[in-house]
């Protein structure tokens, strides 16, 4: 009889030595039984098991020697069910990466302000302000800091996370700013499962942003993405070829947004916050592609807000807001892209709904932003009125009760405006002129060439309750010229207009910011840029006449994204 | 059913071979939106591979080690009157539930997000380590939280001495924390909680193995740390100081820890700590010292097929304990104060007290337990685990003096396929002398992977919690016990968990 090979036994073998034992002798214990059929029951799926070598890190398996626990092993219980083995358990090499991305980048920009009208004691004539004073759109980025993207995993699995760090301390800003990080921002596993036949399958889990329907080139544009979602939760997208021309993609997620207690203190530190709400977020998005040029997307997402406060809100009520957006592309050599997004919102009791929906128009964020720059947020009766105070002060003030009619006007409860409905719509032109120029040749971008990006959005408030955004309407306008002369300098050109209405009339905001630019390579992803910017405001928005918005600002920045 | 089972098989089996066969190349999926890593512009990022650990280089090489727990909890939960326009259900995020990880309540059922990353640059000899941590993250969360980006949590050396000793010898110095009484076969238990004692120190620790025998080894280790700094005594406590303790003064641990093992078959380990504060500048300056101290003992079974079983005993005393910090921990209660509020009663106390401690924790593989060796870990197996605390408490305050405080727990987890599993546990937690004060949880779970032995898992989780009349959970900020908060009896966790 040769001898047995010493190769680690076969899933089979297993299995076979199992049924073999269970046969032999009689089922000594209802443990050893159960485990026979369950272990027995899923033979045909591990067939196709490799077999490598064992994970030490089963229940009874050596350890480390030592007394304690290492200090790297993370500070959380293992993970449910006991399944997976735990950070620091031995396993065996793999071929997975890191990959790290992110960008560095730093920003100097200076508003040069004008004297006001009529000027205070010793008023500085000609004001200089960091940062600077002004309201509307800025054509560079406002930190000094860098993220980081790590990625690790393979190419089926793989977890990232994304840091943030920017100058914080006193040396930078005067003060020590804790909202500048550093600052973890998203960590997500993301899980790309082979192709069943030509269906792809691709799932995220963890806490992460997605962002959808911007009319630019990669879906995002001057203006931005028209729905963007967050929060913890988990996203499925499938996509499968209905025949060589057309392509179809589906996406269903759900997040949640967690809550802080109503007593949480909000601060400068802290961001926008809107204390004692959660928001929950379902969204499904459904998009075809024909011939790799035209592109139909539909989105749908909904926010839920659950308003358990006590005392920060006079009537808790739960709200939700509704998108509905349809994005269009049609991208083709040598004409370049045209984006075009059209999206629906319907607001109901939308100031409760936090900012599960991160993104709205124009970066707003959640329900209560919205609201505010478009729908308006006047107080609104609620159908309640304020009990009269009683003679006496030490009895308790009873709540707000039903009206009836016979109250006097000022007594009636006002909560904000959280209903309506609002229309916008959004496009966006790419193109480069060396490309409509060279064609039929190909353009690889390795030459001189002129740059262009325009970009348009609108808005119109269809339904609202507060009179003063009845019938509101607003656009923006946005231009990017950019002339790369050498593979190291450019000269860009940027317009930028903005006008709405706002609780205070109309807001009119205009810019134009010619630069230059320096940068290693004509497709390098690095830039140094000085820019001077010329705004333009109206008087509803330029109304304090004691501190006058800047008209010219210099910023100095850099970045590189790798 | 007779038929339907081979049926099931075989077209899982069917199933699972498309996978496995299906074309080599994985293609890029393009999303409908934007992949949240990208930058905000078109960016080609380098792929670097770090094979190489630095425990086993002579050259200077980097390792970077992570790990990711992130969940989406709901608490369901339903209002008794409901307001015009409000449901009769109302989703809690984060859930109502007893969860507070400095009480002894908590059971870990529900996750909380957690994340850290570990860069170590080093060789053989020396190693630098730099851990950043986050409880949350700022994206998916809504604010920006200082207290839960820990920042820099960690950053010491290693020093490898064991070449030039001629023993394994190793010098930690640095900022980290030491945690003693791991339940766990790698990590802290079921309870995510040191059962002894851990420290939070900048300091060092050293550590030495003899080989007595081939069958014997003998590890020493002691440590020596403080804090880093402590909150002046004009600090005023809010929330992005983690409502700072003035009272506390600067705080010393000294530790000294005896192991022998025998055979890798089992471990046992005594453990004795001391913490300490004279500071004349902590509050008015008139505040009694106070101290601090562990003892305990543990032992360790790493029987291959017959498990992992782990017994801990621990045993605190608290004297003027209310002015030494966060340097140390018991059962997650950082220092004195805590410890106060969650064992031994409050003020009334004057910081005076003990814990007694006992727990134990036993896992067991059911395919290693009946296949021995021939189990690899590479098919399907049902895992066994079993897990207690009892704390019995001593205090000067009557109120709190001879609690006893008791939390059980089991699971079973059945992995039937190596991308599939599921699981149950079940929880029982007294943290008083009244049944009332005490609630069971009971939570299924199906687990998903990408292999048997996976580094990742996808959990979704329900659990039931029931409830006993006088439970109090801990709400608002900070948290502190709210007897009018209604808790929520069920909870859908959705987690998503990756290392390293």
């Amino acid at each position: 009889m040769p001898p047995r090979a010493l190769s680690p036994p076969r899933v089979e073998d297993v299995h076979v030595a199992l049924v073999r034992r269970v046969a032999a002798t009689r089922p000594a214990t209802a443990l050893v039984a159960l485990s026979a059929c369950l272990l027995t029951f899923t033979h045909g799926a591990r067939a196709e098991e490799p077999m490598t070598p064992a994970v030490a890190a089963l229940p009874g398996s050596p350890r480390p020697i030592g007394v304690g626990l290492s200090p790297e092993a993370p500070h959380a219980a293992p993970a449910a069910g006991g399944r997976a083995p735990t950070f620091g358990a031995p396993t065996k090499p793999d071929a997975w990466a890191f990959t790290l991305g992110g960008s560095i980048f730093g920003w100097q920009a200076v508003g040069f302000g004008v004297t006001p009208r009529i000027p205070a004691p010793n008023q500085v004539s000609r004001p200089l302000h960091v940062p600077a004073l002004v309201e509307g759109r800025q054509p560079f980025g406002s930190n000094t800091g860098g993220s980081l993207n790590m990625v690790y995993g393979n190419s089926v699995i793989s977890g990232t996370v994304n840091a943030v760090f920017n100058a914080t301390g006193k040396e930078r800003q005067g003060f020590y700013n804790v909202t500048n990080g550093p600052s973890m921002g998203q960590a997500y596993l993301t899980i790309n499962p082979q192709p069943i036949g030509q269906l792809q399958l691709q799932m995220r889990v963890g806490g992460f942003t997605e962002s959808f329907a911007g009319p630019g080139q990669w879906g995002w544009g001057l203006y931005g993405p028209l729905l963007a979602t967050r929060g913890y939760g988990f996203s499925g997208t499938a996509q499968y070829p209905l025949n060589d021309q057309v392509l179809m993609s589906l996406q269903l997620a759900v997040q949640g947004v967690p809550g802080v207690p109503e007593d949480f203190v909000r601060g400068e530190y802290t961001g926008w916050l809107e204390t004692g709400i959660s928001s929950l977020v379902t969204h499904a998005h459904f998009g075809m592609v024909y011939q790799n040029q035209y592109t139909a997307r539909l989105h749908y997402a909904r926010a839920y807000g659950f308003d358990d406060r006590q005392y920060l809100a006079e009537d808790q009520r739960d709200g939700k807001m509704d998108v509905l957006i349809l994005e269009t592309r049609y991208q083709a050599s040598p004409f370049g892209q045209l984006g075009l997004s059209l999206g629906y919102w319907n607001f109901d009791e939308a100031t409760r709904v936090h900012d599960g929906i991160w993104w709205g128009l124009d970066w707003t964020k959640g329900g209560m932003d919205m609201m505010r720059d478009y729908v308006g947020i006047a107080g609104q009766p609620n159908g309640f009125c304020e009990a009269v105070d009683d003679a006496n002060p030490m009895t308790p003030v009873p709540p707000p009760f039903p009206c009836t009619g016979t109250e006097m006007a000022s007594q009636t409860v006002l909560v904000p405006n959280g209903n309506g409905k609002l229309f916008a719509i959004s496009t966006e032109y790419d193109t480069s002129l060396s490309q409509l120029l060279w064609h039929p040749r190909p353009f690889n971008g390795t030459a001189p060439d002129i740059r262009i990006a325009l970009a348009a959005a609108a808005h119109f408030t269809l339904e609202t309750g507060d009179a003063t955004f009845e019938g509101a309407s607003g656009f923006q306008l946005g231009a990017q010229f950019d002339y790369q002369m050498l593979s190291w300098l450019s000269t860009p050109l940027r317009f930028f207009g903005e006008d709405r209405d706002f609780e205070f009339g109309r807001y009119r905001v205009y810019s134009i910011s010619p630069g230059i630019a320096f940068r290693t390579d004509w497709q390098s992803t690095d830039r140094i840029e000085l820019i001077y910017t010329r705004r333009f405001y109206n008087s509803e928005v330029d109304r304090n006449p004691a501190r006058p918005l800047d008209p010219h600002v210099l910023a100095l920045g850099a970045y590189i994204n790798f | 059913m007779r038929r339907g089972l081979p049926a099931l098989v075989a077209l899982v089996s069917v199933f699972g071979s498309g996978i496995a066969q299906a074309q080599d190349k994985t293609p890029v999926l393009p999303r409908l939106g934007i992949s949240p890593g990208e930058p905000q512009n078109r960016s080609a990022q380098p792929t670097i591979a770090f094979g190489v650990s630095p425990a086993k280089s002579t050259a200077y090489v980097l390792d970077f080690h992570g790990y990711l727990l992130m969940p989406l909890t709901l608490g369901f939960n339903e209002r008794e009157n409901p307001a015009p326009g409000q449901g009769k259900t109302v989703i809690h995020n984060p859930p109502l539930v007893p969860n507070n990880s400095r009480s002894f309540s908590h059971t870990g059922v529900v996750p909380t997000a957690y994340g850290q990353i570990n860069f170590t640059y080093g060789n053989s000899l020396l190693a630098a380590t730099l851990i950043l941590a986050a409880e949350n993250f700022v994206d998916a969360t809504g604010l920006y939280n200082p207290t839960e980006q820990l920042g820099a949590r960690d950053a010491f050396l290693s020093l490898n001495l064991s070449q030039q000793v001629g023993t394994p010898f190793e010098l930690r110095v640095g900022a980290y924390t030491g945690r003693y009484g791991v339940m766990g076969g790698y990590d802290l238990g079921r309870y995510g909680t040191p059962l002894i004692a851990r420290t939070n120190t900048i300091g060092e620790t050293a550590t030495i193995g003899l080989e007595l025998s081939d069958q014997l080894t003998l590890v020493l280790e002691e440590g020596l740390g403080g804090q880093l700094g402590k909150p002046n005594r004009n600090t005023v406590p809010s929330q992005f100081n983690d409502y700072a303790f003035t009272e506390a003064g600067a705080t010393f641990v000294g530790h000294l820890h005896a192991g022998l093992d025998i055979a890798r078959f089992a471990q046992v380990g005594l453990h004795y700590f001391y913490a300490w504060t004279r500071d004349d500048t902590a509050s008015t300056g008139q505040i009694p010292d106070g101290s601090i101290s562990v003892i305990g003992a543990d032992a360790r079974l790493t029987a291959g097929r017959g498990g992992h079983l782990y017994l801990g005993l621990g045993h605190t005393s608290l004297t003027n304990a209310e002015t030494v910090s966060g340097a140390i921990e018991v059962l997650n209660a950082r220092g004195g104060r805590e410890l106060m509020d969650q064992y031994l009663g409050g003020d009334e106390s004057n910081g005076d007290g003990s814990l007694t401690t006992f727990g134990a924790q036993y896992d067991l593989s059911v395919s290693r337990l009946v296949f021995g060796d021939l189990f690899q870990g590479l098919s399907p197996d049902i895992l066994v685990s079993v897990f207690g605390v009892h704390t019995s408490v001593s205090s000067d305050d009557p109120e709190a003096d001879g609690d006893s405080k008791l939390k059980l727990g089991t699971e079973l987890t059945y992995n039937a396929f190596s991308w599939f599993g599921v699981s149950g546990r079940f929880d029982h937690v007294s943290p008083g002398d009244s049944s009332t004060e005490s609630f069971n949880i009971v939570t299924p779970r199906l687990l998903f992977h990408n292999g048997w032995d996976s580094q990742m898992e996808i959990a979704l989780s329900y659990s039931h919690f029931i409830y006993g009349g006088d439970v109090v959970i801990d709400t608002g900020s900070p948290p502190t016990p709210d007897p009018l908060a209604q808790p929520d009896a069920d909870v859908l966790a959705l987690t998503g968990w990756l290392w390293w």
